[in-house]
Order: C-alpha cells, then structure tokens, then sequence
C-alpha cells in the first residue's frame, strides 16, 4: 500500500503503565536532584577512653618527676560529645558547617548560585535553579506527568 | 603547648646525663694521665767512734782518784820508809850503806808501783769511754736504720694510696657514666611516649579533620550528584522512535483502489 501519493508516520507507543512509570521516575529524578547535601550530625570519630586519659597523665607526672616539659594539663582534642546511647566522640559537622559558613562569607555568589539549584534546607522553599522552578513542556503523549 | 619543667628537679635526665659523661671523661683522661709518684731509695749514714770525742764518756775525777791513789801508794811507801829506819837503828846501821841501799831498792819498788798504778787506771778509764761512746755510735747507727726504714715504707705505703684512689676515682667515673647512660634512656623513653602519645592525638585529630572534609567535598558534589540523578532517571526511558508505523492513503491510492473494484 505504497506510492499511491500517501505519506507514511512513525509514532512512539508504549504502554500506558510504563509510560507513566517513565514519567514518574523523570519526575523523581527532578525532584532528588533539587536535594542539597544532608550532613552527619553524629559521631564520626570516637573519643580517648578513661585508660588512655590517665595514661596521658601519667606521663605528664613521669615528665615532671624527671624535669622534663609537660602538656600542663592542656587539652589538645576538644571536649567530647556524648550521644545517645553513651556513645563519646566528635562530629565533623561543627567543621562542615563552618567551612560552609566561610564559604558563604568569602564567596557569597558562589554560594548563592550553588544554593539556587536546591530548596532551602529550613524553609524548603525552592531555589531558582531547580528543575521545579523552572517547568518545560513534556512531549510525551500523555502531556503531562501522571501520577501524582 | 608544652608545660614548664618542674622547678624541684634540679636537672632534667639529660643534663643529667651531660654532667655525667663529662664528669666520666674528665676522669678518665686524668686517669690516662696518672703518674705514680717515684720512690727515692733512702740512705743513713752510720756512726763511727773515729772521730768521736771521748770527753763525755769519761770519769770527770778520775784525776781526783788516780791523785788519790798515788797519795795512798806515797803514804805507804812513807810508812815502809819509817819501818826499814826502824829496823835499820835496831841494827845499828841507820846511815849506813847497807840501810842506804835499801831505802832506795824500797823507794824503786815504790815508784814503779805508782807508775803501774796510774797508768792501770788511766788505761782502764779510757776503755771505759770508748766502750761507752760505741754503744752511742751503735745506738745512733741504729735509729737512722729505722728512720730510713720508715722513710722508705712511707713512700711505699703514699704509693699505694695514691694508685688505690685514683682506681677508686677510675672506679666512679666508671659508674658515673652508666648513670649518665640511665638517665639519657630515661630521657629517651619519657620523650619517645609523649611522641607516640602526641602522634596518637593527632591522629585523631585528623581524622575529624578528615571527617569534616570528606563532608564538605560531599556539599560541594551536591550539584553533580543532582545532576546525575536526574540523567539516570532519564536513562531508562527507552528511544521509543519508530516503534509504529502508520501510513495515510493518497488522492492515486483511491483511484487505484476504485480500479480495482471496477
């Protein structure tokens, strides 16, 4: 049933279930990529146990005895945090935040243009670089995305 | 960060040590050059009597007897004489040759006994005082014998303190440079723990270090891992181009269509 003047068309057809899978998983995508960094805010590095303490301090005392230089009793690590569960250690987040922090001080337009393609972690308001903010037209057949 | 030392100590181990090996070294090289003292033979000089004066061994009245002596030999001889002129007028030959004769025969035996008697007890004072003066010469020869011993052993005996102390001294400056060694593996170990606990701490310290960094780059990776998920969303979606064909019939389609029918 050719050339008889007609035109021939090609056209994508799937399923419709599996078109609407397609079309959520997009939306997902698009919806995870506007998600920003999560820290850790628990511990990432365990604390000196009470025998190693003392054994510290024992050579402070061995040290003195012997008019050697001492620690004084200075702490070089910081205090540690004690979470849940009676867990003693230290978190990088108080140094993830504040590298974040110097970040956002030294490079304010970087950091506003980073934090443009992801939703405010606090108010979760989206930025203006995230997909969401910026809706093209779907050229499924459907038109639109389903599923929610 | 380091604290001050303790203030009661009055050196740290390695001064300690320091003071000691150079104490030891100082020590040593006076003990290289340790030169016993020399031993000086000892002489005496021994008595002699020649020489000697005799005067302080002799009798001081030995004048005095001997005068003593002469004066009893004459008064004997006196009494002798008044005998033989007694016996010489009992024979009524007083005066004459024959009583001459023997006064003068007694005066001989008289005077030779004077002569023996005297030069009897002279000789027998001087031996006196010659046996006298040599029991002194022997006496002295004899005491600088012993005082030369006695020089003689002194010498050996400072000898043998000096050789002894300064052994002793070798001695302690042999320890003294163990405990010098004790005491620099004190300062060692002591030093060598702080380091390894020191080391210890810092590590931790690097790693939550190394924690807020590894955050910090997954903050920083936040767009890209957006970006990738989103992509990989889209991956799956299959190129659906082509799937189904279609075909819209033209104006001849027809004609030949009627044809056919015709």
């Amino acid at each position: 049933m050719s050339g008889g003047g007609g035109s021939s068309t090609t056209e994508a057809t799937v399923p419709k279930f599996l078109e609407t899978g397609y079309q959520q998983g997009i939306g997902m995508g698009r919806d995870l990529s506007a998600m920003p960094y999560t820290p850790f805010y628990g511990p990432d590095v365990a604390a000196m146990s009470p025998l190693e303490q003392a054994s510290f301090q024992g050579s402070d005392v061995m040290a003195s005895a012997f008019g050697m230089p001492t620690t004084g009793g200075q702490q070089y690590l910081p205090a540690p945090t004690q979470f849940e569960g009676g867990a003693m250690g230290y978190s990088s987040a108080p140094i993830f935040e504040q590298a974040v922090s110097e970040l956002e001080a030294r490079r304010p337009a970087q950091a506003d243009y980073y934090n443009s393609f992801f939703i405010d972690p606090v108010t979760g308001e989206m930025g203006s670089r995230t997909p969401a903010r910026q809706p093209v037209a779907l050229e499924m057949q459907s038109g639109g995305r389903r599923g929610k | 960060m380091a604290g001050g030392a303790n203030p009661q100590m009055a050196a740290n181990p390695y001064q300690q040590a320091s003071g000691a090996q150079q104490a030891a070294l100082a020590t040593t090289q006076q003990g290289l050059g340790f030169t016993p003292m020399g031993i000086t033979p000892e002489s005496y000089q021994a008595g002699q009597i020649a020489g000697t004066n005799l005067s302080p061994y002799t009798n001081p009245y030995e004048t005095q007897v001997v005068q003593q002596s002469m004066r009893d030999i004459g008064t004997q001889a006196q009494l002798g004489m008044n005998q033989l002129d007694a016996q010489a007028q009992q024979a009524r030959a007083f005066g004459g040759s024959r009583h001459g004769v023997a006064m003068g025969e007694a005066m001989k035996g008289y005077t030779q006994q004077m002569a023996d008697t005297a030069t009897r007890m002279r000789q027998q004072g001087y031996n006196t005082a010659l046996g006298l003066a040599g029991q002194d010469v022997a006496a002295q020869t004899a005491a600088n014998q012993y005082a030369a011993g006695q020089r003689a052993s002194a010498q050996s005996q400072n000898l043998a303190a000096q050789q002894a102390a300064m052994g002793t001294r070798l001695g302690a400056a042999q320890q003294m440079a163990g405990l010098g060694g004790q005491s620099f593996g004190y300062g060692q170990a002591i030093q060598q723990q702080q380091m390894q606990q020191g080391q210890q701490q810092r590590q931790m310290m690097q790693d939550l270090i190394n924690a807020g960094k590894q955050q910090y780059a997954g903050y920083t990776g936040a767009p890209q891992q957006g970006l990738a998920t989103f992509l990989g969303a889209m991956s799956g979606v299959p190129n659906l181009q082509g799937q189904q064909q279609g075909y819209n019939a033209g104006f001849l389609d027809y004609l030949m269509a009627a044809g056919q029918f015709a």
